[in-house]
């Protein structure tokens, strides 16, 4: 399933193409609206990843553009716009922080007091089940362990677009179910929630699928 | 197998060069120090390399954990293994030791002990490959662990007992300095107590850290986090120790060259010096003829007997003095003694000069008590240019008749001053027979006693050895002197020579073997005063004494053996002026030879060998600086995609150069400081005789000023470099596929 429907509040690339060598993404239009779960899937290699980092505003397209409320995300250098939060398979935790600072770390990014940003980050941990991890520094957890320390700082900004990359790979079942909960409210408080997946069963709790390969969407 | 060693090594170039650098300082220190004959000066460098080539071993084993995984699975296990992964940090080595024996070379060595060389080089590289080969112990499924975490706790557990033994050795060596103490101990001793120092800035960055962690700004808070870290402070202790060493050898040098510097100005007084070819008395006359008002030129006569203080005398023109040399020994440990030269000239010239005799014959006028006529002697005893003499009258008196005896005096040609009296009546009578009644003597009375014109009676007389025998008897009034010899035979009287004594300034080191002695230039003992002491003073130093030149000149008599007559003169004085003296040369060439003597270059090669002690400083803090570089990248790009301002990031930065740049500058500063004020004495770099002023090794603000600068530099720029991610490096992009936490 695809949308176009361009509204306020939707995250849209509009004919982006990626070519920093080989041509990775080739003239992708897609709208990704609030208030739903989008699922993006692919094959290996097929630009998922990519795609989710120049629609986050992290790379530049090589032509067309990713806007979000009519803004472009590409800010020229690198950082996402304060809009947009980030999953990264990969968990982009920092590791000379506790679990719970690295998600308070998000909070007290935007403003939120050292205080409040802590309590917030407890409760963020907690809805994933790992309150008991808050004091652990994030090099002694496991890969679920550091996934879900990655769900609840993406989750616990409350970022009108939520951008997830693989957010279950390293989950079991049990997990992964408490994960998808937690990005269905994120979308049902209005959020554009985008996850890329190689994982059917995601797929079809979505609202919506996006299949891209070889940098086409399919 | 070489290419892929080769190539391995490039891959990891930037892990190995920092080791082939500390290996390349090691073993060109070792060339240096013994070649340059005091290998005791490696010691300290020993001390540092052992706290770097380990950090540098664990670093080269933490690059090298995938090679080593693979290489467990394919089959290589223990000695095959460890060979396998040997090679490279060998050739790290190997190129490190040529590197520093070029470098040595370059800086000029002498001969130099290949086993000592070898054998440092052999152990460095141990050092090196035993670490590396300890960081990559444990499971394969260890090494194949993203995380280091474990591993570092387990390391950090091992070097506990560290702290522990370098804090014991910094106690024992403040507590137990010791000048006897053996070399290298001596010059360890700086770098332990500034390791011990480096610790305990370290504990207190840690301290820091947890505060500013707690802390509700992001910056401060982010600054404390990473300050936090057992590595962000690893190289701190060897920085601070290397630093420390730095400044106490600075400190050395620059106590050295001003000990040159005063030893040259003290022992001539002024810029130039004449040796001039003549006795003192004409010496004087030339002086005051090519310099009537006495505006550049100085007489002196150093006379250095042997090396006892009292056998080293200087006689200065002390009219002259503050002209010529004024206050240029302000600031040296003579500066007190040459003050007191204006009053030394003054007392000369107010004391009054000694009775001579002007004629050449002695008569006396004798009275002898008793019942019948005895023989008996009177001896006066005299000193004149000529040397001690002694005028002696034979008489036989009859009881109750005066008898006059004459004679003609000896060796009193240049004048003969009085020094004492002997009276001998009868035969002498020895321990075993003084109580007999032979023994007993009669009372002389002299009723005139002249000699060469000098009324010998005008002055006082006392017994001058009084023995457990009955001593005998004097009673001298002017005029007239009653002696009733001892029961031995013979009575000894000694005369008052105080009103004349010579002023003379003395060094505090001075031990007068009797009453003090003033002699003149030729050598005639004259009694002193002493006017004053002082620590050191012009000319003679450290040990020795000042007489005024003018009243210690008796003209037309030599001097003695080792006397130099000298002309003083100062830096301004014309060529013309100086022209008829002698050549003038300068002054600091009186003192060459002795100072070349005690100072055999070994400050300037601790300074060069501390210098290298602070590379390696420089190499315990870039070691680790390196993986937190790489990780402060990936932490950057995190911080980046949450949103953390820039300007945050960088105020944690900056905190962070602060605190480690004032806590590796503060605890240089006071370990130097602590190290200069207690150990630095006992440091063999001078081997300074008798007679040479002492080294004075206070502090020199300039190296404690060095040594907090360096340590501050590095620690600065080091933890700068560490947190100075370019925006491009740390794009939260490159997060996508990192694979890390």
């Amino acid at each position: 399933m695809t949308a176009r429907t361009n509204a306020d509040g939707d995250l849209v690339l509009d004919h982006v193409s990626y070519q920093p060598g080989p041509l990775l993404l080739d003239d992708v239009s897609v709208t990704f609206p609030a208030g739903r779960v989008t699922a993006l899937s692919g094959p290996s290699g097929s630009g998922k990843t990519t795609l989710l980092s120049i629609a986050g505003g992290l790379v530049a397209p090589s032509a067309g553009s990713a806007t979000y409320d009519g803004r472009e995300t590409w800010q020229g250098d690198g950082d996402p716009p304060p809009e947009i939060a980030f999953v990264l398979q990969v968990y982009g935790l920092v590791p000379i922080l506790s679990a719970r600072e690295n998600v308070a770390i998000a909070l007290r990014a935007r403003g939120v007091p050292w205080t409040d940003a802590s309590d917030r980050a407890e409760a963020a941990l907690a809805r994933f089940d790992i309150a008991d991890l808050g004091d652990r520094q994030v090099e002694e957890l496991s890969g679920g362990q550091l996934q879900r320390v990655a769900c609840a700082r993406g989750l616990v900004v409350g970022a009108p677009v939520l951008l997830a990359d693989e957010p279950t790979s390293e989950l079991d079942q049990g997990n992964v179910a408490v994960v998808l909960d937690a990005l269905r409210a994120e979308a049902d408080r209005g959020c554009v929630v985008v996850i890329a997946t190689h994982d059917p069963a995601i797929v079809e709790l979505a609202d919506l699928h996006v299949a891209i390969d070889e940098g086409r969407i399919a | 197998m070489t290419l892929r060693l080769v190539a391995g090594w490039w891959a990891r170039r930037g892990t190995h060069l920092p080791v082939a650098a500390a290996i390349a300082v090691v073993t060109a220190a070792t060339v240096l120090a013994d070649g340059g004959g005091r290998p005791a000066l490696l010691a300290p460098l020993v001390v540092l390399a052992a706290g770097v080539l380990p950090g540098g071993g664990l670093v080269l084993g933490v690059a090298r954990r995938q090679e080593a995984a693979l290489l467990r699975l394919h089959g290589r296990r223990g000695v095959r293994w460890v060979t396998a992964l040997t090679a490279e940090p060998v050739l790290t080595a190997v190129l490190g030791g040529a590197a520093g024996v070029g470098l040595a070379l370059v800086l000029g060595t002498g001969t130099v002990s290949a086993v000592m060389v070898g054998t440092v080089w052999l152990l460095a590289t141990a050092t090196v490959v035993v670490a590396m080969v300890v960081a990559l112990r444990g499971p394969l499924t260890e090494l194949l662990r993203p995380s280091e975490a474990e591993r570092v706790r387990r390391t950090s557990a091992l070097a506990a007992l560290v702290p522990v033994v370098v804090a014991v050795a910094a106690v024992v060596a403040l507590l137990r300095r010791s000048s006897s103490a053996p070399d290298a101990w001596a010059f360890t001793a700086p770098v332990v107590v500034g390791l011990a120092a480096g610790l305990l800035a370290t504990a207190v960055v840690r301290l820091v850290a947890s505060r500013l962690a707690r802390r509700p700004g992001l910056g401060p808070s982010l600054a404390g986090h990473r300050l936090a870290l057992p590595r962000a402070a690893t190289g701190l202790p060897v920085l601070v120790g290397s630093a420390v060493l730095l400044g106490c050898a600075a400190n050395t040098a620059l106590a050295v060259h001003d000990w040159r510097g005063d030893t040259a100005r003290v022992t001539s007084a002024t810029p130039l010096v004449v040796s001039y070819d003549g006795p003192a008395d004409e010496l004087l006359e030339a002086t005051r003829e090519a310099d009537p008002e006495g505006r550049w030129l100085m007489a002196a006569i150093r006379v250095l007997e042997d090396d006892r203080p009292v056998s080293r005398r200087v006689y200065l023109d002390t009219t002259r003095y503050d002209r010529v040399v004024g206050d240029r020994l302000d600031g040296t440990a003579a500066s007190d003694g040459s003050a007191r030269l204006s009053d030394l000239g003054a007392a000369a010239a107010d004391t009054d000069p000694e009775p001579v005799t002007t004629g050449q014959r002695m008569t006396a006028r004798l009275s002898l008590d008793g019942p019948r006529p005895r023989p008996l002697r009177l001896d006066v005893l005299t000193v004149s240019p000529s040397g001690a003499g002694r005028q002696t009258v034979f008489a036989r008196p009859t009881p109750g008749t005066p008898t006059v005896v004459s004679t003609d005096l000896t060796r009193c040609e240049s004048g003969c001053r009085v020094t004492g009296m002997e009276v001998a009546i009868g035969v002498p009578c020895g321990s075993d027979t003084w109580a007999q009644p032979r023994c007993r003597r009669p009372a002389l009375t002299i009723s005139e006693l002249d000699l060469g014109g000098l009324d010998v009676l005008a002055r006082p007389w006392v017994l001058a050895e009084p023995d457990e025998r009955p001593p005998g008897e004097v009673v001298a009034t002017p005029g007239r002197l009653r002696v009733r010899p001892s029961s031995a035979g013979t009575s000894y009287l000694d005369t008052d020579r105080s009103p004349w004594a010579t002023p003379v300034l003395a060094t505090t080191s001075v031990e007068w073997p009797d009453e003090p002695e003033a002699p003149t230039t030729g050598g005639m003992a004259r009694p002193a005063r002493v006017l004053a002491t002082a620590e050191a003073l012009p000319v003679v130093g450290a040990a020795g004494t000042v007489l005024d030149l003018s009243t210690s000149v008796i003209p037309g008599t030599g001097a003695v053996a080792r006397a130099e007559p000298l002309v003083l003169a100062r830096a301004d004085t014309p060529d013309s002026v100086l022209a008829g003296l002698g050549t003038a040369r300068p002054g600091s060439e009186l003192s060459r030879e002795v100072v070349d003597a005690a100072d055999d270059g070994a400050a300037g090669r601790f300074v060069l060998l501390a210098a290298g002690g602070a590379l390696l400083g420089l190499l315990a803090v870039v070691i680790p600086a390196a993986r937190l570089r790489r990780e402060r990248t990936h932490e950057r790009a995190v911080l980046r995609l949450v949103g953390v301002r820039r300007s945050e990031q960088r105020a944690a930065g900056r905190l962070q150069v602060v605190v480690m740049a004032l806590a590796a500058g503060l605890a240089s500063v006071a370990a130097t400081l602590l190290v200069v004020g207690t150990l630095s004495d006992a440091l063999p770099v001078l081997a300074a005789g008798p007679g040479q002023l002492p080294l004075d090794t206070g502090p020199r603000v300039l190296a404690i000023l060095l040594a907090g600068t360096v340590a501050t530099v590095l620690a600065g720029v080091t933890t700068w470099w560490t947190g100075h991610v370019p925006d491009r490096a740390s794009l939260p992009a490159r997060l996508r596929e990192e694979v890390t936490t």
